[in-house]
């Protein structure tokens, strides 16, 4: 009984930015939502909110088709940020917790609570205009959640916090998790999703190039990679030169490389070791980056992706996600 | 979808969030103060004016010139001039005296103490002759009425002189002007034109309130679009209810202006009489807006509404068609030129309230709350016509919202389009 999305296709004119996206979310769960921009992440959010509608595909929660189910099942963090600008932020707040049908004094008394959770509760009755974007956005993530939804939907919630903020929001999310939430969030940063999430999907031009429970994931893909790295911090550069080896990543902290199949992974500790004592091995399952290079074919940060993009759209048509 | 009475209490908290954020804006206090102050200045006018014709109260000077009258002519002139004084014959617009020195009365009107000097002899026919030293227009009112009072004096000075009683000074038993039995009185002439300036008024009304308040929902939707708070709400409320909330919102502080008027308007009314009497030492003047029936303001309220939900509900789909509140003014042209059309027609109408096409435009619903607001103040559309336009116009209004939220539900999540009348049919039609 999870989030089943099934099927979604969407097109926009001649784009066609959703073709045929699917996958599943188990309830509890902490999801993470892959892809570069333009890739299809917040068409495909949308749709499952109801505020866009899918041209073909089902999308059900708890075998529910998502059209018959209330409004306040779904918390949503929208990737635009934007709040009333003249209104108070706990104006505002009780405002979007009554709209879910919210109490307003126990709306009140929430915000307060997370406001103090969030380190802001001297801006309770600032006009949101006078906050800065790393507490707006707080403010929005406290819109999302105060009316206790079920599923969490949050469209790049860590984009432009600071380190400490960021650290604040997991915070959030370990705790809302623990109460049985299900947390689905979009973003490009694989350590990220690597740290917090359970399950992940991947989504490349309307499609999902691959999901699935993190672990069986990393699994699938059949890669090993070795992490080490010298008591001397002495280059091990050469080490691409061994047969089945390919260094991946040549760093100060360590090297990484990628073990062929007919490699054992024990070899390479026992090359290093001729050259000193060994400080770091790790036998690794591939990390998220390289898997998403794997399937889609560039890193999530290329530039590439949005070309890629423009070249299949038209002018003037909606690229969802895209800034104005 | 949802439930109604989510629906409802959604679409209630946006309208009074919309309301609220409305009526606290600066702008809203300062005009309303200031529209307050023009209505209580504008209230004052009839007692201002009475005062200013009380300074010029026509002073007559009446010399009889040897003829012997059979009766006081200054008595008669006096009960005839008096019949002119207005509602409340509170400043009389003539004061009559009888002068016995002909040279000291042009004297006096030549230094300007006296208006007119009426010089009574007797013709060799016997008949009275008037003879008037007067700058006054020979065409003028005041002319007329001075005729009125001569005849009334050769009347009665031949009635007597032939001996006929005719019974204290008026031949005429009674005189009252009442309506054909069962329709509606015949206007007077100071009646129809008290309906005229009444339907010119309140054809402005609803036109301000249109243009106005429909360009403020326009650009509030964009503004909501374009500070991105708009997907915020889509998380949380339907297109429909957003739609709904946000022209009851605003229209309610439409309505609360416009009852803050009313309200300036009544007490400055109510003030007339005290002020009249402290500033101008004037007696209170009769109602200005003697032509406002409670049926006319009951009409004027549901066009009004009506109306105004109508063009809202269009202004809010265009506002959401454009990413930037600069675009506003392009998107919202459509409502602009039909309710500048409807004012216009409903301008000429209220002169020419016969013209053939007058009628068919009061049942068309962009232009029947201001075409069929002006047949309803003129007394010229049954209760029957009135209900069907409005039957018509609540129908359209359905339409229109249907429309709305479709355009809508598209137009607010598209940024950096052309606004135009191309994207508009786009936008309804996709989804």
């Amino acid at each position: 009984m999870s989030l089943v999305i099934d099927g979604l296709t969407k097109r926009f004119g001649s784009v066609l930015a959703l073709d045929g996206v699917g996958f599943r979310v188990e309830p509890g769960e902490v999801f993470g939502f892959l892809g570069a921009n333009g890739a299809g992440k917040t068409t495909t959010m949308r749709i499952i909110l109801g505020i866009l509608r899918q041209d073909e595909g089902t999308v059900t929660w708890r075998g529910c088709p998502t059209s018959e189910l209330p409004r306040r099942t779904w918390g949503y963090l929208p990737e635009e940020r934007g709040l009333y600008g003249r209104m108070t932020v706990v104006d505002q707040l009780v405002f979007f917790a009554r709209l879910h049908g919210v109490d307003a004094a126990a709306a009140r008394r929430d915000v307060h609570r997370w406001l103090e959770r969030f380190r802001i509760p001297e801006y309770a009755d600032r006009k949101a205009e006078q906050l800065s974007k790393g507490n707006q956005q707080k403010v929005q993530f406290i819109a999302a959640i105060l009316h206790d939804p079920e599923v969490l939907i949050m469209d790049e919630p860590f984009t432009g916090l600071d380190p400490v903020n960021a650290a604040l929001l997991k915070e959030a999310f370990a705790e809302l998790s623990e109460r049985g939430k299900t947390l689905i969030f979009s973003t490009h940063q694989m350590d990220t999703v690597e740290e917090l999430c359970e399950s992940i999907a991947i989504v490349d031009r309307g499609r999902v190039v691959v999901g699935g429970r993190l672990a069986d994931v990393r699994r699938a893909s059949g890669r090993r990679f070795v992490r080490i790295a010298l008591e001397d911090g002495g280059d091990l550069a050469w080490l691409g030169s061994l047969p089945g080896v390919t260094v991946v990543r040549a760093g100060r902290d360590y090297t990484e490389v990628e073990v062929g199949r007919g490699r054992e992974p024990g070899s390479i500790l026992a090359s290093a070791l001729e050259h000193g004592p060994v400080r770091h091995f790790e036998i690794a399952d591939p990390s998220l980056e390289a898997i998403f290079i794997e399937h889609v074919g560039r890193p999530v940060s290329d530039e590439r992706h949005l070309a890629a993009w423009a070249g299949n759209g038209q002018a003037g048509q909606p690229a969802p996600g895209a800034p104005s | 979808m949802t439930l109604p009475r989510t629906s409802l209490r959604n679409a209630a908290l946006i309208a009074r969030r919309e309301y609220l954020q409305w009526v606290r804006r600066r702008a809203f206090v300062v005009s309303t103060i200031i529209l307050a102050v023009v209505v209580l200045a504008l209230s004052q006018a009839p007692v201002v004016l009475q005062s200013v014709e009380r300074g010029s109260q026509a002073k007559v000077a009446i010399v009889v010139n040897g003829a012997a009258l059979a009766t006081d002519p200054v008595s008669d002139a006096t009960s005839i001039l008096s019949a002119y004084a207005g509602p409340t014959g509170a400043t009389p617009p003539f004061a009559v005296s009888a002068w016995t020195d002909e040279s000291a009365a042009i004297g006096a009107l030549r230094r300007g103490e006296l208006r007119a000097v009426m010089i009574v002899g007797r013709g060799a026919d016997g008949r009275l002759t008037f003879d008037v030293r007067s700058d006054l227009s020979p065409t003028g009112n005041q002319a007329v009425y001075l005729r009125l009072a001569a005849t009334w004096i050769a009347t009665r000075d031949a009635l007597a002189r032939a001996s006929v009683a005719e019974g204290g000074s008026s031949l005429i038993g009674s005189f009252a002007i009442q309506p054909l039995d069962g329709s509606a009185a015949a206007p007077t002439a100071v009646q129809a034109v008290g309906n005229l300036i009444l339907a010119t008024v309140l054809v402005i009304l609803v036109f301000m309130t249109i243009m106005g308040y429909g360009m403020w929902i326009a650009t509030s939707v964009a503004e909501e679009k374009s500070s991105r708070v708009m997907e915020l709400m889509l998380g949380a409320a339907t297109p429909l209810q957003l739609l709904a909330g946000k022209v009851v919102g605003v229209g309610a502080a439409g309505l609360t202006q416009y009852a803050l008027l009313l309200g300036a308007g009544f007490v400055g009314l109510v003030a007339q009489g005290p002020i009249g009497r402290t500033f101008f030492g004037a007696e209170s003047a009769g109602p200005p807006l003697a032509g406002l029936s409670v049926g006319i303001l009951a009409g004027f309220l549901a066009f009004f509404v009506l109306g105004f939900a109508l063009y809202a509900f269009l202004y809010a789909a265009a506002g959401s068609l454009v990413s930037r509140q600069e675009d506003v003014q392009q998107v919202a042209m459509p409502m602009i030129a039909l309710s500048m059309i409807g004012y216009f027609s409903a301008s000429f109408a209220v002169s020419s309230i016969d013209a053939t096409w007058v009628a068919p435009l009061s049942f068309v619903p962009f232009f029947s709350p201001f075409v069929m607001l002006v047949r309803l103040t003129e007394g010229r559309a049954s209760l029957g016509e009135v209900a069907i336009a409005a039957g018509i116009l609540i129908a359209t209004i359905a339409v229109a919202m249907w429309i709305a939220a479709r355009v809508y539900t598209v137009g607010v999540l598209m940024y950096g389009q052309r606004p135009g009348l191309r994207t508009f049919l786009a936008a309804a039609r996709r989804r």
